[in-house]
């Protein structure tokens, strides 16, 4: 058990919150950072849809570099990609463990290794792609891709929001923690404990839901006031919100590079 | 109430749609992002662990009982979890947003009497068991289109059936009734008629001792009829890859040489180009 409690530390909640929220806000200055939003999601929505041109494992493997220098670029969570390994690996052994059973495993993970890396390759652009852009420049992006603007104006609340609601919602765990009492023995690998901060955990809801809704009829009317509806069917504030939206050549460029490098990649191996 | 017809007004929400809706998405996403930090134990697509506190958008669901609020289920799970997280799968989040508001609408529209407690616990095990049971299926299918030759490999085929069935069996269990329906059943009353003044809106009466078949809607079953091949369908575009291969095995290169690979690369340009094209065209026109 001593082993799992230091698991405990090194992943403990503050250190991941606090890479989360890294990982949500901190991201300028990477290079992705500086490019246009709707350059990024284009190139998205094109490397959701290669990888799933090729089977060749060589070619696969490529790519899978090519998009994981681009995350590294644009400082991806250690903790994302941790866990997004660990799935990795632990489908694919599940897959074999199971075929074990029913027919030949080493044939089972050969077939399915080019189709995990497929969806490798697209977590790993999409943590690149989403990593490095901030809520704001999201939103425009989408805007002006045709999202309607509640659904934008939703995502940059999100964004604003969660921080706060993790927080209010950690004092509540803890006020409800200093209210009661602690199971008395932690039981058989503490699962006494578990159980109780579980409960715990779910109970804490009860209040968070009162003081969301409050939150968030204040929030409406408050953007009511200012004329959110009301400026909703107008141009001009479309517009003027979306003037600082610019491609220049280094968009064009990166996007003309990124289909030559998976061109090369094709060709080469 | 908003409902959903396909015109430029569905677009409408009003300002209490609009407040349920960032209710129900930041309390989801909440959850979303409070159960991904708990430990879990994952072995592949099976997972033991909290998937989620399912309960939360449930109640809230059948409390509103509105397509919006629904529909905010997935969004906050997209917008807190995956887009914060940088976790983001693209057209995976789609079949989010077409299978779980229409499962949850649905199964909202059943509860007639919201004192009955039999009621109340069918209902949100019918939520739940709708969303888990579509999934799995669209799991299944995603695999036998993204694997090549899936049926040349022997036992592959029958152990995803195992694997994803006892995924569902599992997540009904752990997130369908220790995280869905009791504590629904505990949450659901303590909120009824008290969350809903907060947003200054009536809350739902019913009928005392109606039966759940007066609630279900033709309109709700349609959409789920739909909703389901349209995530499916979702789910294998983003295997599209899958279709075309039929074309690009090696044996089609070998008799038009590499080059070839160029094409699907120009094409994804060409539909960038369009996509672009339809984008920067100026607000006025649409």
């Amino acid at each position: 058990m001593r082993y799992l409690d230091g698991l405990r530390d090194a992943a403990s909640v503050d250190a991941i919150k606090t890479d989360l929220l890294r990982t949500a806000y901190e991201n300028e200055g990477s290079f992705l950072h500086r490019l246009d939003p709707r350059v990024l999601l284009l190139w998205y929505a094109v490397f959701l849809f290669v990888p799933w041109l090729f089977y060749d494992t060589g070619v696969l493997l490529g790519l899978l570099a090519f998009v994981s220098i681009l995350a590294v670029l644009s400082r991806v969570s250690v903790f994302l990609v941790g866990v997004m390994a660990f799935s990795v690996a632990s489908t694919l052994a599940s897959y074999a463990v199971v075929t074990a059973f029913t027919g030949d495993p080493v044939a089972a993970v050969q077939a399915l290794i080019p189709f995990t890396l497929k969806l490798t390759i697209i977590s790993v652009s999409s943590l690149a792609v989403f990593s490095s852009m901030g809520p704001k420049t999201l939103a425009h992006g989408l805007r002006s891709l045709g999202v309607p603007r509640q659904f934008t104006f939703l995502i940059t609340y999100g964004y604003r929001m969660l921080p706060v609601l993790f927080e209010e919602y950690h004092d509540l765990v803890n006020s409800y923690r200093l209210r009661s009492a602690a199971p008395d023995s932690p039981g058989r690998f503490r699962w006494r404990h578990y159980a109780y901060l579980l409960k715990l955990s779910m109970r804490a809801f009860y209040p968070m839901i009162f003081n969301v809704a409050k939150r968030s009829r204040v929030t409406v009317e408050a953007m009511e006031t200012r004329g959110f509806s009301h400026s909703l069917h107008d141009e001009a504030s479309a517009e003027l919100q979306l003037a600082d939206l610019r491609i220049r050549p280094v968009d064009v460029g990166f996007f003309a590079g990124s289909l030559a490098v998976v061109a090369a990649i094709a060709l080469l191996l | 109430m908003s409902t959903s017809t396909a015109t430029e007004s569905r677009f409408t929400l009003g300002k209490h749609d609009m407040m349920v809706f960032i209710l129900v998405m930041s309390l989801t996403g909440l959850q979303n992002a409070v159960t991904e930090i708990l430990p879990e134990f994952t072995l592949g697509p099976l997972e033991l662990g909290v998937g989620g506190f399912v309960f939360i958008p449930i109640v809230l669901v059948l409390l509103f009982r509105t397509y919006w609020a629904a529909l905010a289920v997935p969004v906050g799970e997209i917008v807190f979890g995956e887009i914060l997280l940088g976790e983001f799968d693209g057209l995976g989040a789609m079949e989010g947003l077409l299978l779980i508001p229409v499962c949850y609408y649905f199964a909202a529209k059943l509860l007639q009497d919201p004192e009955n407690t039999t009621q109340l616990a069918l209902v949100v095990f019918l939520a739940e068991a709708l969303e888990e049971f579509f999934a799995m299926w669209i799991d299944i299918g995603k695999i036998y289109v993204g694997v090549e030759e899936l049926e040349a490999v022997p036992g592959l085929p029958e152990s995803i059936l195992v694997l994803e069935g006892v995924d569902f069996v599992t997540q009904m269990a752990i997130t369908g009734i220790v995280f869905g329906v009791l504590p629904a059943l505990y949450l659901y009353p303590k909120l009824h008629g008290k969350v809903e003044p907060l947003l200054g809106m009536e809350s739902f009466r019913g009928e005392r001792g109606a039966s759940m078949a007066g609630g279900v809607s033709v309109k709700a079953l349609l959409a789920l009829l739909i909703a389901v091949p349209l995530a499916f369908v979702a789910e294998a575009a983003s295997e599209v890859g899958g279709a075309i291969n039929v074309i690009w095995e090696p044996e089609f290169l070998d008799v038009y040489g590499q080059p070839f690979i160029a094409v699907p690369i120009v094409v994804a340009a060409a539909v960038a180009a369009i996509v672009w094209y339809r984008a920067s065209k100026s607000p006025r026109e649409r």
